[in-house]
């Protein structure tokens, strides 16, 4: 049976095996990219656990031998190796312009659990509360609509400050970094008594050359601060990965699109 | 109309027959939370639209173009409708952040 491609990610001239698992992933090259790839991870491995695993060591060994590598997105697959080509042309420069971005650096996933702003959001919930016992009248269920919106955004701003001052500490420690909206995570129960989990995650770019620098830095700020702190890495670039694949069918007809222009123009 | 009664539990059994009798692929196929695929992403479409027309109604309201009547019944429909979503939620055992999805490169749909 024709194996289908499930794509792990791309790599610069790098010509050695890596294993995934205990199974020898392929490559499929294009010049100086490749593309490393293997079965469906339900159909190489037994359990998830297992595919998390060999997930997990592909990156030890990426990170390890400073492999230069551009994950790809989970669950992206090709129907057939041949299109694999294809997709190397397609994005040639913009994976040139990705490995050029991430060239020495890894990244590393700083979680800050926010004890003091828990504090705040947790009194805000009481009176949330007690407001909804009170809700008699329609008017008052937009009243706290726009209370809770309120309290979005000032959490927001707090966050922003606390970015800020973040990345005003580790100065020139880092190249990039990333932080989305959805990373800030609350999780408020409807029973105020219960611990609220207010973290906030930020994923940077660090050169490798700079790596005892950063860490010293975040050691500065975790003394500082009252935060706690969990810090990963190092990662291949999740974050900074910038390369976006289009769908294969939408690559397909354009190459064959281009082969017919080109003939034509001969 | 969106009232305090069994309907709860009504949608629940047919979500569940539904997802059930084959005709639909699993949403998501685990033995563990094999009741929550279909209904996940029902509720994560309905908490969707409710927020749309949350946000479509307080807009409305700051401009001035509803009436007092109007205002109190829609706060009452949606404090209903609030109230009915949290019981679809505790009947599959599902907490507010997970009715989301997860759109890869564009991040979440909420």
């Amino acid at each position: 049976m024709m194996t289908i491609p499930y794509l792990l990610g791309f790599v610069r001239e790098y010509e050695e095996s890596i294993f995934w698992g205990d199974k020898k992933a392929n490559f499929t090259r294009l010049g100086k990219h490749a593309v490393l790839w293997s079965g469906w991870p339900s159909e190489v491995f037994p359990t998830k656990q297992e595919f998390l695993l060999a997930m997990l060591s592909l990156y030890e060994k990426v990170c390890s031998e400073n492999i230069e590598f551009l994950p790809v997105q989970s669950g992206i697959r090709v129907s057939k190796e041949e299109n694999l080509i294809d997709i190397l042309r397609k994005y040639e420069v913009a994976l040139e312009d990705g490995f050029n971005k991430v060239s020495g650096c890894y990244e590393y996933s700083l979680s800050l659990h926010l004890c003091e702003e828990e504090q705040r959001l947790r009194s805000s919930a009481s009176e949330n509360q007690s407001s909804d016992n009170e809700i008699r009248r329609g008017r008052d269920y937009f009243n706290k609509v726009r209370l809770r919106h309120k309290q979005r955004e000032d959490l927001t701003q707090q966050m922003t400050q606390i970015i800020g001052m973040i990345n005003k500490k580790l100065g020139q420690c880092y190249r990039d970094y990333f932080i989305g909206l959805t990373d800030v995570r609350i999780k408020p129960n409807t029973d105020s008594n219960k611990e609220f989990n207010l973290t906030l995650e930020i994923a940077y770019l660090v050169p490798i050359d700079l790596e005892q620098e950063f860490h010293k830095r975040i050691g500065n700020l975790i003394n500082d601060n009252q935060w706690e702190v969990t810090l990963t890495g190092p990662w291949p670039p999740f974050h900074f990965s910038v390369v976006t694949l289009q769908s294969e069918g939408y690559i397909v007809r354009k190459s064959l699109s281009w082969e017919e222009s080109t003939h034509d123009r001969k | 109309m969106i009232e305090n009664d069994e309907s709860g539990f009504q949608i629940a059994t047919c979500l569940k027959e539904f997802e059930g009798s084959g005709q639909v692929e699993r949403i998501n196929p685990t033995p563990d939370n094999a009741d929550q695929g279909l209904a996940k992403l029902v509720l994560t479409l309905v908490e969707l639209l409710r927020r749309v027309m949350e946000h479509e109604a307080l807009r409305r309201i700051d401009g001035g173009t509803l009436t007092e009547q109007e205002i109190e019944q829609m706060g009452e429909t949606f404090q209903k409708l609030d109230d009915k979503m949290k019981e679809m939620r505790e009947i599959f055992g599902l907490n507010p952040e997970d009715l989301n999805i997860d759109l890869g490169p564009l991040g979440n749909l909420m």
